[in-house]
């Protein structure tokens, strides 16, 4: 990236104060939000404006011959073209090259992930695996997105369940059959540590370092250093191998920073991870309709945020013409029910409570469509509804969907987390929200 | 003699002028080439032993053009910047002094084209480095009918004459600064350089060098040879001290980059600063 | 397989803190710019420069300083066996390549040279641990032959960790124990690090140990390469008949 000298000697300048550019500590870095893929095979990180995705390919392929006991990783790091100007496709550049060997040298060589247990048949058949990080957008620090998004991606990832058929390898024989997720859950990869990387920008004479460099701060520094620590606090990797020389007692205080940062870093992927499996768990609780109904403490409360599809999904689920006599539609009786006792006042509660979700940033925008579909389906055809609800209004419990509902408002259940006050697209499901309210508030009218 | 990195001795002087070959760091001087030190008054500076061609105001070069671009000629010097010939600094065929018209420009080639070698002399350097050669006068121009030798640069010192006649060989000599050394037989009258005003049909008619001219030249191109082989200084008197010797002992052209020839001339070199030394 | 004897030796004879053997020679290429060759051991480099010469692409080259460019190559007979695929062009030379460029990148005294270009050859001969080291060092005598300005000597060493001793300048055989790997590139006068890099799991305090031992390793190829700098200058000076102060 080409920066004018003001620029770079403002920057300089700004250090010599500890002064950062976007306002940080020079050893503070930045926020990173952690994403999962719906099939458990990719994971998105974003750290102020560096974007990478990674997604984890599985196949069947031959073992290398030299090793025939042991699966494959491929590496591959993909800068986009819209990442950054000077990103071209074609060729690898050097920075990718330098990306991929550090991958491979961190999650191959190491060890990290356990191949050995990626064998099905050996000398016949292992799992291959193709991990791919793609750089959606450039904004300082490629180094340390790639590296997170590729072992959270390795962490969420499930394999399919295989069955080797009996037989005899020798003679050909012993088919391999996967597993479909129904039958058998998938696996997770074995890993024995997980490395996380902290990179330092090298300022001045080698002296001053920012932790976590953005994209105008790597321009403006005359070096780079990067620490890989694993989770047994074991030192992985070290590079620098470009810029100003430092004194070597400044890479043994980095090594110190470094591992704070890993510990920090592991934190965040755990609880993303956490989350994660949590709100896979109520997805597929929601989409087996003939699902028994949990019990009320059971239902966690989901932050992703659901994809429009599914909406339309419980949406013509609860189509009048399909009589289900399943909880999806005693949850529209009940909230029928409700809105025939008191239609206006929970039109207006619904918004209501939405707002006082808005004010303390409850109520999912799940929630608040799942609340307003009611509301609409209920004064579509409330006659139909009317008698159904009738019937059905005695002998079925308090709809535990809508007390959960309620339950999930009041919780701190946030707008998806990794959106920072001021984004775009929080701004957008905001005004989404609103609008979606405000029209069913005109419908009641 | 100093190595990169180490710290030269100012403490003799009372301040020091920093010239080629140091940097200063943390007030001291400290080399950055391995080679003598060199101190000229306050002016401390290092010369490594090779080092590639950079051109200095003033230093005749032979060169072999490369490329005739608008209005001007690249040449291939050997050097470290970017160098060039323009029009308007070579004399025009016939003598005309007058502004250089379209027309000149597409002649271009008709003086010089790609492939040619010639000598100039270095007249300017620009801001950013680059060189800027002219051959305003008789003795510079294109070179044919010749023998060129590639030697180290800094074997080539700055001299007086660096166009001498060998009258005692019958050749012409031009020492190029950036270490391009031509030798061709002398033709009477004019130099051995055609220089770019003779017509081209004189070039062209100028007879075959003759047996007795061409040993003498490879003569002088061996002795040159093995000067540059020994890392002696090349000059006119260096060259005709070889001679010499070669003479003496009857040695042919052909043999005179044998071993035995070699250690018989270090001999006479050892002897010769023995003498000059007591 | 035992790296390390109880009475500390290891499997070649030498002590952990021990270099193996030197030599270099200075000037070996008349036609390059500069040229050497360099062996520690058994691993021989050879190195060789171009420059600074007129940037041979506009595009790249650079209106405030020289570029360096280098290209790496192992030669087939250089490792154990014969290499079966090409000794340049693929990712792990590539890599190599581009660390020596930084190391000598970061050392030459490149704002002297607008818009000129810097080219290093590299020919790994014998590969026995520690040839990343090996080339850097080649490649700073060839640059020091040019008579390219440079900001200070860069010395640099292998540093690995077996058998909980840290092991200076370690081979092939030492290298298949698959224990930790720290090379140090360092500006001996200025004790400045240009080029760190560790492989392999090693907890911090081992690393200060392997990391002093590298700076002391590098000191002494460092004194090694001046020593011998120093000796090149002196014989072709006195062969030209210049005066030694």
């Amino acid at each position: 990236m080409r920066m004018s000298r003001n620029d770079k000697d403002f920057i300089v300048k700004a250090l010599q104060e500890e002064i950062r550019i976007d306002g940080r500590h020079p050893l503070e870095s930045r926020k990173v939000s952690i994403a999962f893929g719906q099939n458990n095979d990719s994971a998105s990180i974003i750290m102020g404006s560096t974007r990478v995705v990674t997604v984890v390919v599985p196949s069947l392929e031959s073992p290398v011959p030299d090793r025939p006991k042991e699966g494959t990783l491929r590496f591959n790091v993909e800068p986009s073209p819209m990442a950054a100007p000077d990103f071209e496709g074609g060729r690898p550049t050097e920075q990718a090259m330098e990306l991929i060997r550090l991958l491979e040298q961190t999650l191959r060589n190491s060890r990290a992930v356990d191949r050995e247990a990626l064998c099905i048949q050996a000398g016949r058949k292992v799992w291959h695996l193709d991990i791919n990080v793609t750089i959606l957008e450039h904004g300082g620090n490629l180094t340390d997105a790639c590296l997170l998004s590729a072992v959270a991606a390795l962490m969420v990832f499930r394999r399919p369940d295989v069955e080797a058929a009996g037989g005899d390898s020798e003679a050909g024989g012993g088919r391999i059959s996967l597993l479909s997720p129904a039958v058998r859950e998938p696996l997770p990869l074995s890993l024995h540590q997980l490395p996380l990387s902290a990179t330092f920008g090298i300022f001045g004479e080698g002296e001053s370092v920012v932790l976590d460099p953005k994209l105008r701060e790597e321009a403006a520094a005359a070096g780079t250093m990067t620490i890989i620590i694993n989770t047994n606090s074991d030192i992985c990797a070290i590079k620098k191998t470009c810029g100003i020389g430092t004194p070597v007692l400044q890479m043994h205080r980095l090594t110190q920073l470094a591992g704070e940062r890993a510990g920090e870093l592991m934190q965040t992927l755990k609880a993303a991870l956490q989350r994660h499996e949590a709100s896979m768990v109520s997805m597929r609780v929601r989409r087996h309709a003939s699902a028994p109904q949990q019990p009320l403490g059971a239902l966690p409360h989901s932050v992703t945020l659901l994809p429009p599809a599914d909406v339309t999904d419980v949406a013509q689920s609860w189509q009048p013409d399909c009589a289900m006599k399943t909880d999806e539609t005693s949850s529209s009786g009940a909230a029928e029910d409700s809105e025939q006792e008191d239609s206006l006042s929970t039109g207006e509660g619904v918004p209501e409570t939405c707002e006082a979700g808005g004010a303390e940033q409850s109520s999912t925008i799940a929630a608040s469509l799942q609340d307003t579909q009611q509301g609409t389906l209920a004064t579509k055809s409330p006659q139909v509804m009317h008698s159904k609800a009738a019937r059905e209004h005695h002998d079925r419990p308090a709809n535990p969907k809508r007390i959960a509902i309620g339950v999930e408002k009041k919780k701190e259940a946030d707008i998806p987390d990794f959106l920072e006050d001021g984004d775009d697209l929080k701004e957008d499901l905001l005004h989404m929200r609103r609008a979606l309210l405000s029209k069913e508030k005109r419908s009641y009218m | 003699m100093v190595c990169v990195g180490d710290r030269i001795d100012t403490d003799m002087q009372e301040g020091f002028l920093r010239g080629h070959g140091t940097q200063v760091l943390d007030g001291q001087l400290v080399a950055t080439e391995c080679g003598l030190v060199e101190r000229v008054n306050k002016l401390v500076s290092v010369r490594p032993l090779r080092q590639r061609y950079s051109a200095a105001l003033g230093d005749i070069v032979i060169g072999r053009v490369t490329e005739v671009a608008g209005k001007r000629w690249r040449l291939d010097i050997g050097a470290r910047q970017e160098v060039s010939l323009q029009l308007s600094s070579v004399d025009l065929p016939g003598g005309a002094q007058r502004r250089r018209t379209a027309e000149d420009e597409i002649k271009m080639r008709t003086i010089f084209k790609e492939g040619d070698l010639l000598s100039a002399e270095v007249q300017s350097l620009h801001a950013d480095g680059s060189i800027a050669l002219h051959t305003r006068s008789a003795k510079y121009g294109k070179l044919t009918g010749g023998d060129l030798l590639y030697v180290p640069a800094a074997l080539v010192k700055r001299q007086k004459h660096h166009f001498t006649n060998l009258t005692t060989m019958g050749i012409t000599m031009i020492l190029g600064c950036n270490g391009m050394v031509w030798l061709a037989p002398t033709h009477e009258g004019s130099s051995a350089a055609a220089s770019s005003t003779s017509a081209p049909e004189q070039t062209a008619a100028k007879a075959p060098a003759s047996a007795a001219e061409r040993e003498a030249v490879s003569k002088a191109a061996n002795a040159v040879r093995l000067l540059a082989s020994l890392s002696m200084n090349i000059s006119p008197a260096s060259l005709l001290n070889v001679c010499k010797v070669c003479a003496e002992r009857g040695v042919q052209a052909k043999d005179m980059l044998t071993a035995s020839f070699i250690g018989a001339m270090l001999e006479e070199e050892s002897q010769q600063r023995l003498q000059t030394s007591l | 397989m035992e790296f390390v004897t109880p009475e500390g030796l290891r499997r070649d004879g030498r002590r952990p803190k021990e270099l193996r053997q030197l030599k270099c020679e200075v000037g070996v290429f008349p036609h390059a710019d500069g040229s050497a060759t360099f062996n520690i051991g058994n691993t021989q480099v050879i190195a060789t420069v171009f420059g600074p010469r007129v940037a041979d692409s506009r595009g790249e080259s650079s209106t405030d300083r020289a570029i360096v460019k280098c290209a790496y190559s192992e030669s087939h007979f250089a490792a154990g066996s014969r290499r079966q695929r090409k000794g340049r062009g693929d990712r792990r030379t590539a890599e190599l390549a581009s660390t020596v460029r930084k190391a000598l990148e970061e050392t030459i005294l490149v704002e002297l040279f607008p818009k000129a270009q810097i080219d290093l050859g590299i020919q790994v001969l014998q590969a026995d641990g520690s040839v990343l080291a090996a080339c850097i060092n080649a490649a700073m005598l060839a640059v020091a032959d040019a008579g390219i300005p440079m900001r200070d000597m860069i010395a640099a060493t292998t540093v690995g960790y077996l058998e909980s001793t840290p092991l200076l300048d370690i081979n092939h055989t030492e290298r298949t124990g698959n224990g930790p790997e720290l090379l140090l590139a360092l500006h001996v006068n200025q004790d400045k690090a240009i080029i760190i890099t560790e492989e392999g799991a090693v907890n911090p305090e081992t690393l200060e140990g392997m990391a002093e031992l590298a700076e002391q390793g590098c000191k002494a190829v460092g004194k090694f390469l001046r020593q011998s700098l120093l000796e090149h200058i002196q014989r072709h000076a006195t062969v030209r008949g210049l005066t030694v102060k």
